[in-house]
């Protein structure tokens, strides 16, 4: 079985299950709708600040709902014993981390999109005028936040205090990819265009490339025993 | 041989405090706070220095399951947060008089605060898990991501015309912070191994 | 500019204690494992401790330990000759 298919397969499997039982893009969705209550409710009283803010407030929401989803993501093979059946898959592992971050990625970009329109909705945000770049901006994040999470989600997943070491690793490792995003974001959303914030689309890129090169090297050394 | 050591780091370290006291004059424009930069910069240094030491120890361990790169590389670490820590504090005792502030998220501050953060969370990783030989893995891709996660801001160089005797002094304390690094690695290095020969 | 001697103190202060309290902290560590060597292998000594633990513990750190130790095998657990390296 080749390589390419033995991800698809992951992938094939995880949104299958998330098609049927829909738990994690209905609990999701709910939890960005709280997330937005949340934000009125604190900065919501200065109209200019919440403005200002939205760049940033948008991607801490991205950040906190992306923490609930991949904090998931290996809990249906670790609640349901299904480790060993990892394990003791042929070949080469990494193709289940590609697999992995394939589901993790189209599952965090649909509730990011969902976000969006809520913002759009909610905090008056203009998403259409500006939606090619601000896509673009979004994906390069999303990609290297879902490549370390669903890295670090595997190691933690047989962890004790699992639901305080995934954020305590995951989180400081994210700060450049934040950074780079909520710059980039911010020019693009002030109208700006990409054209001023091509090293920060730069040092995304290439955080990208290294988060999943290191996921697809070490991926095997995760799973092992 | 730990004898020698010892008493090798004694020695620079006095040499450091001399030249950062005796010799090194006061600072024209800062006054003599600016004593404090002969710890705070050498402190960065050698804690970059450690953390280089585990990702080549993280890396070296993946590859070749030696358990020897998996102490050196935990006790490079513990020491390199040691040495972080030591130059946020530093730091913040410089500017204070300086800028009239503890702290400012500017590029460099904020790098090394994350770092620490970074390392500390290696360390929780080894004391979390509880089988060894797991901890051992996931540290050193922890050590590993971490390490290649450090922007390059951080290698932006200071002031580079430096007299000479401010520059000499620096590298005194730096030597004499290195040789501390080498002191206390070494050290825990064989408690490590002796600990594990007492579970044994 | 005023001197701020105190910052400076401070500074190299606590460069000090920190430094200093984590090899205490080695120090002390290392001795509670000798203790624990000498509680498990009291007939092996090979050289004279001056008795039972209770007579207090030998400063001197450079006493080698009480078996006899290969050189670069100071680990017990075998090389995972099974595991596949990384690529």
């Amino acid at each position: 079985m080749s390589y390419a298919r033995r991800a698809w397969i992951v992938l094939w499997k995880d949104a299958l299950a998330e098609r049927r039982s829909k738990e994690a893009l209905n609990a999701l969705f709910f939890f960005t709708l709280l997330l937005l209550f949340i934000f009125q409710f604190t900065l919501g009283g200065d109209r200019e600040r919440l403005t200002d803010a939205l760049p940033g407030l948008l991607w801490l929401g991205f950040v906190l709902s992306g923490l609930v989803g991949l904090g998931r993501a290996f809990l249906t093979e670790r609640d349901h014993d299904c480790w060993e059946g990892l394990l003791l898959s042929p070949g080469d592992k990494s193709a289940i981390y590609l697999g992995k971050l394939a589901g993790n990625l189209l599952l965090m970009l649909l509730v990011e999109a969902i976000m969006l329109v809520l913002f759009g909705v909610f905090f008056n945000l203009d998403v259409g005028r500006h939606l090619p770049a601000l896509a673009g901006v979004v994906v390069l994040g999303t990609v290297g936040f879902a490549a370390v999470g669903t890295l670090f989600a595997a190691m933690t997943a047989q962890v004790r205090a699992r639901e305080l070491l995934f954020p305590v690793l995951l989180l400081p490792v994210l700060v450049p990819v934040l950074l780079g995003s909520v710059k980039a974001t911010e020019a693009v959303l002030a109208g700006e265009g990409l054209g001023g914030v091509t090293h920060w689309l730069k040092l995304l890129a290439a955080a990208d490339t290294v988060y999943v090169a290191v996921g697809v090297l070490t991926f095997d050394a995760i799973l092992e025993g | 041989m730990t004898r020698t050591l010892g008493w090798l780091v004694v020695l620079a370290l006095v040499a450091g405090l001399v030249m950062g006291f005796l010799v090194a004059p006061r600072d024209a424009a800062q006054g003599n706070v600016q004593r404090i930069m002969y710890v705070h910069v050498p402190s960065v240094l050698v804690a970059y220095l450690a953390f280089a030491v585990v990702l080549l120890a993280s890396i070296v361990y993946l590859t070749t399951r030696r358990e020897s790169a998996d102490r050196i590389g935990h006790a490079s670490a513990e020491v390199g947060v040691l040495f972080t820590g030591i130059t946020i504090a530093s730091g913040a005792i410089w500017g204070k008089p300086t800028w009239g502030t503890w702290w400012t998220w500017d590029a460099r501050l904020t790098s090394v605060a994350v770092l620490f953060v970074m390392y500390l969370g290696y360390l929780l990783v080894r004391g979390m898990v509880d089988d060894r030989e797991r901890a051992a893995r996931y540290s050193a891709v922890v050590g590993i991501v971490a390490a290649l996660d450090q922007p390059p801001t951080m290698l932006k160089p200071g002031p580079s015309t430096m007299p000479g005797v401010f520059a000499a002094t620096l590298l005194v304390n730096l030597a004499a912070l290195a040789l501390v690094y080498v002191f206390l690695v070494t050290k825990r290095v064989a408690l490590l191994r002796r600990e594990e020969e007492a579970l044994a | 500019m005023p001197d701020n001697w105190s910052f400076v103190i401070a500074a190299y202060l606590l460069a000090a204690v920190v430094l200093g309290a984590y090899w205490r902290h080695l120090v002390k560590k290392e001795r509670e494992l000798e203790v624990h060597d000498r509680m498990d292998r009291p007939v092996q000594s090979t050289q004279s401790m001056g008795g039972p633990v209770n007579q207090g513990l030998p400063v001197n750190q450079s006493v080698k330990g009480t078996q006899p130790r290969v050189p670069g095998t100071g680990h017990l657990r075998s090389e995972p000759s099974t595991r596949r390296p990384l690529p």
